[in-house]
């Protein structure tokens, strides 16, 4: 350990770590091996030991274990959850699992109202309210502005009314003389649908192309540059 | 009863087969009484082989072994061959035999109770013996007796094509009207000759099978005639399907619909030639090499190439930041796993930066259970000594639940009831949070997520309740587009999405930051996506253009 610690300075052990780690996944570019897969066994298993320390220390001890450690009679409320959390272990055994049933309920239940309901009061309502945009300029000099609205309503209008469950434009199929294939509507919001998926590939590819850059500018200018002193 | 193994045994009511043995229908329930020496018994599918002589056979074969008692007309002696027969009997009985027989001419004399002794008697007459107390004189069972007397000894094994030869001798002056078509002596030509039999000749059928000449009158099948063949219907290719050949008109729907499909059905499905793992590496090792060396080579030569970029979502994420006055906190919530440090680390860093810079306490918390450490981490990128921990920084640790747990944020105190991670002491008890109690000294929330959900929930459930409290993004540029439009909203007052963005605003911070350090690797890489892009499209169009005019 003191031969190699002439080598690598404490400070960089944690670099060369992830260097190692780093070009054992890159590994995989010449095919499945043991190196890629013990460190992706290393990375899973990190992660989760990680993620359960972390809750057991500073969550379940101080706010659950401890309390009722120091006075169990004085914390009745405590009592309700540590029952319920104890049921949800159930959960693991096929037969015992509807032990957890009403642990699982109460989380999905609580979880999906306040989802609901953060949803309409912070995404559906607010949304709603930001596309009523006036399309007529009122004002001179407004033209840019206004055209801008103009798309912004046609977009959200003809997107909307491209769907199948809401638009009662074109329900027959072409065979039988329907005019699904032809309905502007349906065409337009189609082509609102298509720049967005667009955009959305778009940012995609760009981060990755980020992230492969930050790996490669790890190891060239954080690992190797001190290292070979270029 | 006799019994011929293999050999199915008609019901003589109805007319079902039924197996060898059998003593009632199975289908009608009649009893089987009858049975019919093998050589007599002629198979209904060589009807239209069998002559007439051996149909009548057939038929009175089926009848029960009975006698009539008295002589017939003329005193005919039963046991006498059909040469010893006088004319007027043959005559007489020729006459009779047009009509459906009577019961007197089957009667059996004085028999017993046939209530009582019904069982008894069919039992005698199965095998073959008179009931008791009957006139009927048992007969010796020679082939002939139980026919009539004119029918007797005519039996003739017919030849194929010995249709007329059989028949030469014979004569058949006294046979009935009705046999006279299919008799080829007659004269009636072969075609003419039908199966005509009296009506009480005929046994009752069975339901038959559909007959092929009756048209579908009714649904999908309207207009087809008989069974539709199986054949062209699974057959691969299928063809398209043909017109009903009857004449009905094809409405301008079903005909479009028969030219859709055959349209369909003809058009060939495209193949593509079987690639190999080995020629799917060769093709693609160039493109690989060319993208490793455009992010290589501007990051080891560090040449700066790349213009600064100009962002809006930089320069609005910029003025919130600025707009945090000194004393206040910002709330920075790092959402995100070590996974996209390489991302976000560089925008967060310079965030930290600037915050502190401008006075404002950072106060870090995290809905992921990794989000503390990296919080730590960039800390202490910022400050290796840790100077300034307590006062101008204090990190919050793990926040679980998920909305219920942003939820519990807004009550009062909770902020200020929190942990920190390194010292474990309450956020009130610090220098950083004197006086706070909840998020009303809180400045601006700082969401640094690689997921639009999890800032999305930050919106919904503090920036819903706290429409006052400014909001900003830390994202990925994949997720800018699905956040985009709550900046457009106002709900988020800037969003820094990407490597350019990040680059934009760390230039007015820290010029030396690592995203401006990648722009040049960026912009190379960038370059060579759009060129692949459109060098393979134009490839492809060209492609599809030479094959039209080939």
């Amino acid at each position: 350990m003191d031969g190699l610690g002439t080598l690598i300075a404490p400070e960089q052990m944690g670099t060369w770590v992830a260097a190692i780690l780093t070009l054992m996944v890159y590994s995989y570019l010449l095919g499945d091996n043991p190196l890629f897969r013990l460190a992706e066994h290393l990375l899973v298993a990190s992660s989760v030991a990680y993620a359960a320390i972390v809750a057991y220390h500073t969550v379940l001890v101080p706010r659950l274990f401890a309390p009722l450690a120091a006075a169990p009679a004085g914390r009745p409320d405590l009592i309700i959850p540590l029952v319920l959390g104890l049921l949800l272990l159930f959960k693991l055994l096929p037969g015992t699992s509807r032990l957890g049933t009403p642990s699982l309920g109460y989380l999905a239940g609580l979880g999906v109202g306040l989802a609901v309901a953060g949803a309409l009061a912070g995404t559906l309502r607010p949304q709603i309210r930001a596309t009523f945009l006036p399309i007529v300029p009122m004002a001179p000099g407004e033209s840019g502005q206004t055209a801008s609205n103009l798309v912004i309503v046609a977009g959200t209008v003809t997107t909307l009314l491209s769907f199948q469950f809401v638009s009662g434009l074109g329900r027959k199929s072409a065979v039988e003389g329907g005019q699904a294939g032809r309905n502007p509507v349906r065409i337009m919001g189609r082509s609102f649908m298509m720049i967005a998926f667009g955009a959305f590939f778009g940012g995609a590819v760009l981060t990755y192309l980020s992230l492969l850059i930050g790996r490669w500018d790890f190891l060239i200018n954080e690992w190797l540059r001190p290292v070979l002193g270029f | 009863m006799d019994e011929q193994a293999g050999a199915m045994i008609d019901c003589p009511t109805c007319g079902a087969p039924n197996p060898p043995g059998s003593r009632t229908c199975a289908e009608c329930r009649a009893p089987i009484e009858a049975t019919a020496p093998p050589e007599s018994a002629a198979p209904e599918s060589q009807a239209g082989e069998r002559d007439p002589v051996s149909r009548l056979r057939a038929f009175f074969d089926r009848r029960p072994h009975v006698e009539p008692v008295e002589p017939l007309e003329g005193g005919t002696d039963p046991d006498q061959g059909p040469e010893q027969a006088s004319e007027g009997d043959l005559d007489g009985y020729g006459a009779a035999a047009s009509e459906p027989p009577t019961d007197a001419q089957w009667d059996l004399g004085d028999q017993p109770d046939e209530t009582e002794e019904v069982g008894a008697r069919q039992g005698l007459q199965e095998r073959g013996e008179p009931p008791p107390g009957s006139p009927v004189r048992a007969i010796p069972d020679d082939g002939d007796s139980h026919l009539p007397v004119w029918l007797r000894g005519a039996e003739r094994e017919q030849e194929p094509g010995d249709e007329l030869a059989w028949d030469a001798g014979l004569d058949f002056s006294d046979l009935p009207a009705w046999t006279e078509r299919d008799n080829p002596a007659s004269g009636v030509p072969a075609e003419a000759r039908t199966e005509v039999v009296p009506d009480w000749m005929v046994v009752p059928a069975l339901p038959r099978a559909p007959r092929t000449d009756e048209p579908e009158g009714r649904g999908l099948l309207r207009g087809i005639r008989g069974p539709i063949p199986i054949g062209p219907i699974i057959a691969v290719p299928h063809p398209a399907p043909a017109p009903p050949k009857d004449g009905r008109d094809l409405t301008l729907r079903d005909a479009e619909a028969v030219a859709l499909f055959a349209q369909i059905a003809a058009t060939p499905l495209p193949t593509l030639p079987p690639v190999t793992q080995a020629e799917a590496q060769a093709r693609s090792w160039p493109l690989n090499l060319l993208l490793l060396l455009a992010v290589i080579v501007p990051l080891a030569l560090r040449l700066n190439l790349a213009p600064a970029p100009g962002s809006a979502g930089a320069r609005a994420y910029g003025e919130a930041v600025a707009s945090v006055q000194p004393g206040t906190l910002a709330l920075v919530a790092l959402d995100y796993e070590g996974g996209l440090t390489d991302d976000l680390d560089p925008a967060v860093a310079a965030t930290l930066q600037d915050l502190e810079g401008r006075g404002a306490g950072i106060v870090a918390i995290s809905t992921v259970p990794q989000g503390p450490a990296l919080a730590q981490r960039l800390w202490l990128r910022l400050h290796p000594d840790q100077a300034g921990y307590g006062e101008r920084f204090a990190n919050l640790g793990y926040l679980p639940g998920g909305e219920p747990g942003l939820r519990t944020l807004l009550a009062d105190g909770a902020l200020a009831a929190r942990r920190d991670v390194l010292t474990g002491s309450e956020l009130r008890e610090m220098p950083l949070g004197q006086g706070v109690s909840g998020l009303e000294r809180v400045g601006l929330l700082v969401v640094a997520s690689g997921e639009s959900r999890d800032v999305q929930r930050w919106i919904e459930q503090i920036g819903s309740q706290r429409p006052e409290l400014p909001i900003v993004a830390v994202t990925t540029a994949a997720a800018e587009p699905v956040l985009a439009p709550y900046v457009a909203a106002g709900q988020l007052r800037g969003a820094l999405a990407g490597l350019s963005a990040t680059a934009a605003y760390e230039r007015a911070v820290n010029p030396a930051g690592a995203a401006s350090r990648r722009l040049d690797a960026l912009a190379a890489t960038a370059a060579l996506v759009v060129l692949v892009i459109v060098l393979g499209n134009a490839a492809g169009l060209a492609e599809r253009l030479a094959r039209r005019g080939g």
